[in-house]
């Protein structure tokens, strides 16, 4: 936590870890008032409403120390690209977590759906109630974007619209209104702590986007802290119905059924909630294209002079809006190579992508063109290829691609003469019937060692 | 059962072998036990059995994951969406399971306490070992099903005529007849150790391990040799991404048995010792209400008092018996931590785009440089995509592209014995009489983007040397390189570019390339 490094734009994002402590100490410090008074009341459901807490705890644990993981370590010989990624590890398991609780709670909602029991002592719970909420609603507004307050000189990166909840179209769904409000909270709460802000508007755009991974991590936590403020809501309405209409030693009526039912509901909600987060993680850490980049720039790069053909196109995000690029090109000269290859940057500069690492083959006349011609030295280590070279390429549009649109000819003449040239032996039995459907330059056969990005 | 019927040869049932007949098979299985269990449950009104009936749903939910993530995970062609194909999916159906197995525990842990505080009796535990004995024998019958499959089958694509760690060098092709001699059984017993961490322990399964996976090996080199595409590809597949996921679903099913075990015990414990309130007669029970506790010895020792008269008075059975259930739970819910607790850090390990275990990023990167015509190496990274397919990227500087292209081979031969094989090399060539030019990037993007590129971290441990400070968060963009007009013929001018090995982030750069 010690990012006292004297810069005023730092205090926000300083605070996102003081704010996380300070949750973690609030929610300690209610557990253990529940914890005692529940023993010494002898209620016990002081004592189970206290280990609810405990999966706040939780998760409050798991984000402070994904983002302190993320934060504090550097890249080393045993993970090449730093740790940024903890944080979306974070907000997933967070977000797995939160979807088992609601699992087991609905499962318990279900059994008391079979079972009504009436609440015994509906004053306690009540009071309970009403004080779990406030410090849930205490923990939703310390996560809350403070931070236009605290910018000082600094124009905002994003405009103040953003940080207003977003209007849900045909919206009962009170939660996705929550939701996007903390999205645009958090989101526009992380935008303003860049020391470079001042630069250019393009660059604090992209310093929000750098601070998404971040926003990831704590939408985990808040998702928590918004799934308790909603039980205790749900909590706080049946005690009240059964505080303002005592039921007695009568047997249930439809009183007993409100606290079930409220759950249920409370169950879709949290989940509906958590299942985008959910979402968004996954195309981070299931190396997805991400979102914010569009494929059609191949064609773009097929175009660049020099480049013959292009294959082996692999886009993926690393965190947090750093865009990460790789792929082969075929040219003819080295000189080729290096003119095509700042203007391959340029394009993926232009994209969003701003790593990126070009690897050049040159064409030998005896292989075809269309090959990777380094793919990895022999033959065996196809399964452990990224892509499988045995696998056929799909059409013109996707990385593998011709730089002339006489292709068609090329490749009937390569069909006949390159055959046995191919450095990969043709096992390819079956083609899929999607290659049937392909247009212009690919035919199945020889080409199936290309390891293409079918799109 | 399951063992023997997987060993057999090429001829043998091979759907046995499919990840999904058997995640199939196990699903369809408890979800009958479910339902039948929520029948019975209503017919003897006893609710301990419609919440034990819910461990099995979670189950259902656990196994669901993992069949949705081999339904990913089998399309490994690059897509619109995913230019990786969906090989990652097994490895985030673990992650996911597990994280949602220490969700359980929690969840039990909770109901144990609970039980601490106010036990409960069993109701008709004849029932309940009924039915307990039912989920035990499923459950079993599941781990068998997964634990050769899940823990023995893998890592076939290594086997090819290649080893890792530069144990053989086979510059030739592939020799797929190669008999799996001791190097192939080391290697794969080296692979197994890091790439499953404590599976032995945490498994116990170690032992039938390689056996096993000679066999499994023995008719994948068949298929390979024959062609069978389908087949070849789907058992080339079942690597340790597909272990991961296969453990993930034994934990739960584990976790499921321990839970069997539990209920089994304790319902027969019960049924033997407990000496239950007789339903007519006076009769008091000291375990529940703890509070009323004075009052009970109070009447107990009226009731002693009264004993002659009063003979009639019984004392429900031996109290610790209740308390059985929750601490066979705190045991279980340690036992399934300690087992999960390996399969987390693995899958998040591999979603953290670590390096791999048996790699050694310093030794790759000192040899990669000792080559000749090598001059510099950096932003060399290695991750694991899933199983056994590694990643590598890095940028070699060289002097002119005539030195590049024989060093090329070399280059990948050198990241292939390290069993990284699909590599994006990106050669760098220094620009005439730039001698502070060595070890920085020749092709940065702009200097705005800085913190957009992948590596926003300080120090490049891996370039020969570093001139930028430690404090800079810029691998390579900030560092630009005047190139001589000479090197590059196009038409449109390139701005020259400044030198400026400038460390402050704050300020404003020219240059851009």
């Amino acid at each position: 936590m010690g990012r006292y490094s004297g810069r005023s734009s730092r205090l926000i994002l300083m605070c996102m870890t003081c704010r996380l402590i300070l949750m973690l100490v609030l929610t300690v410090g209610f557990f253990v008032a529940e914890l005692v008074s529940g023993y010494l009341g002898n209620s016990i459901a002081l004592v189970s409403d206290s280990f609810n807490m405990l999966s706040d705890l939780i998760s409050l644990c798991v984000g402070l120390s994904t983002g302190r993981i993320a934060r504090r370590s550097r890249r080393g010989p045993r993970a090449t690209y730093g740790y940024s990624r903890a944080e979306a590890v974070g907000a997933l398991s967070n977000a797995v977590f939160l979807t088992a609780l609601c699992f087991t709670i609905f499962v318990e909602a279900i059994l008391r759906l079979a079972r009504p029991e009436p609440i015994d002592d509906a004053q306690l719970v009540l009071i309970v109630g009403t004080l779990g909420l406030a410090v849930n609603l205490v923990g939703l507004l310390v996560f809350q974007d403070w931070g236009a307050c605290c910018r000082r000189r600094r124009p905002p990166a994003l405009p103040p619209a953003a940080a207003m909840p977003r209007a849900v179209p045909g919206g009962v769904d009170v939660f996705s209104v929550c939701r996007t409000y903390t999205q645009h909270s958090v989101s526009s709460l992380n935008a303003g702590d860049s020391p470079n802000d001042q630069k250019s508007p393009e660059e604090g755009s992209e310093k929000k986007k750098e601070r998404k991974s971040e926003a990831l991590n704590i939408r985990g936590v808040l998702l928590h802290v918004m799934g308790d403020a909603l039980g205790s809501v749900v909590v706080v309405v049946a005690a009240t119905i059964f505080h303002v209409l005592p039921l007695g030693n009568a047997p249930c009526n439809w009183q007993c059924y409100i606290d079930p039912s409220l759950t249920i509901i409370m169950v879709f909600i949290i989940l509906s909630s958590a299942f985008p987060l959910i979402k968004e993680t996954s195309i981070i850490l299931l190396q997805m294209v991400p979102k914010s980049v569009n494929m059609q720039l191949l064609s773009k790069l097929a175009r660049v002079p020099g480049v013959s053909s292009l294959h082996e196109v692999h886009v993926w995000e690393l965190a947090g809006g750093k865009n990460i690029a790789t792929l082969h090109i075929k040219c003819q000269t080295p000189t080729d190579y290096q003119d095509a290859a700042y203007k391959i940057r340029k394009v993926f500069h232009e994209a969003g992508i701003h790593s990126v690492t070009i690897q050049p083959e040159y064409i030998d006349h005896k292989t075809s063109q269309l090959l990777c011609s380094s793919p990895c030295i022999s033959k065996a280590c196809d399964s452990q290829l990224c892509c499988s070279q045995r696998e056929p390429p799909l059409a013109k549009t996707n990385g593998y691609t011709e730089k002339n649109d006489s292709c068609l000819s090329e490749l009937h003449k390569d069909n006949g003469s390159s055959k046995n040239d191919i450095e990969i032996p043709i096992e390819y039995p079956l083609a899929e019937d999607s290659i049937k459907n392909v247009k212009n330059c690919d035919k199945s056969d020889e080409k199936s060692q290309l390891s293409s990005t079918r799109l | 059962m399951c063992g023997g019927m997987a060993a057999k040869g090429p001829g043998g049932p091979r759907w046995w072998q499919n990840r999904r007949a058997r995640l199939l098979c196990m699903l369809a299985l408890t979800f009958l036990f479910f339902v039948v269990e929520v029948v019975v449950s209503r017919v003897t009104s006893s609710l301990a059995m419609l919440s034990d009936s819910f461990h099995m749903l979670s189950d259902v939910m656990a196994l669901v994951v993992a069949l949705v993530a081999v339904r990913f995970a089998q399309r490994t062609r690059a897509t619109k969406k995913n230019t990786f194909g969906w090989v990652r999916a097994e490895v985030m159906g673990a992650l996911v399971n597990a994280v949602f197995l220490t969700a359980l525990c929690f969840t039990i842990l909770l109901e144990a306490i609970e039980r601490f505080t106010e036990p409960h009796e069993i109701q008709q535990p004849l029932v309940v070992i009924g039915v307990g004995v039912a989920g035990l024998i499923i459950n079993l019958l599941g781990l068998c099903l997964f634990n050769h499959h899940g823990v023995g089958g893998h890592g076939h694509s290594h086997g090819h005529g290649h080893s890792h760690s530069g144990r053989q060098h086979p510059r030739s092709g592939p020799k797929p007849e190669q008999p799996p001699g001791d190097g192939e059984a080391a290697l794969h017993r080296e692979e197994t150790s890091t790439l499953v961490e404590n599976c032995s322990s945490s498994n116990g399964v170690s032992q039938e391990k390689l056996g096993d996976m000679k066999d499994d090996m023995a008719d994948l080199q068949v298929n390979g040799n024959a062609g069978h595409y389908p087949l070849d590809v789907e058992e080339v597949e079942e690597d340790s991404s597909a272990q991961l996921n296969m453990r993930g679903v034994f934990l739960h099913v584990f976790g499921d048995a321990l839970g069997s075990v539990i209920v089994v015990v304790n319902a027969l414990l019960f049924y033997g010792l407990w000496n239950p309130c007789p339903k007519d007669g006076p009769c008091f029970n000291p375990c529940v209400n703890n509070h009323c506790m004075e009052n009970a010895t109070l009447s107990q020792t009226l009731g002693r008092a009264n004993k002659s008269e009063q003979e009639s008075i019984t004392v429900a059975g031996p109290c610790w018996l209740l308390y059985l259930d929750p601490i066979l739970c705190l045991m279980m819910v340690c036992i399934l931590l300690y087992t999960t607790y390996p399969l987390l850090r693995e899958s998040a390990l591999i979603l953290l785009q670590t390096v791999p275990k048996q790699i050694d990023v310093h030794s790759l990167n000192s040899k990669l440089r000792t080559l000749e015509g090598v001059e510099a190496v950096h932003e060399l990274h290695i991750w694991q995509l899933a199983g056994s397919r590694i990643i590598g990227t890095a940028h070699i500087k060289c002097p002119d592209p005539s030195t590049y292209m024989m060093v090329a081979k070399r280059i990948k031969e050198i990241f292939h014995d390290e069993g990284i094989h699909a590599t994006t090399i990106q050669p760098e060539f220094a620009s005439v009489g730039s001698e502070s030019g060595r070890g920085k990037c020749e092709f940065p993007c702009r200097t705005q983007c800085a913190l957009k590129q992948c590596c926003g971290t300080g120090e490049d441990s891996t370039a020969k040397k570093t001139e930028k400070s430690s404090s800079l968060s810029i691998s390579c963009s900030e560092v630009v390189i005047e190139f001589p007009k000479t090197r590059r013929t196009k038409s449109e001018s390139i701005p020259s570019v400044k030198l400026e090995a400038n460390t402050d982030q704050n300020e404003q750069f020219e240059s851009s390339l």
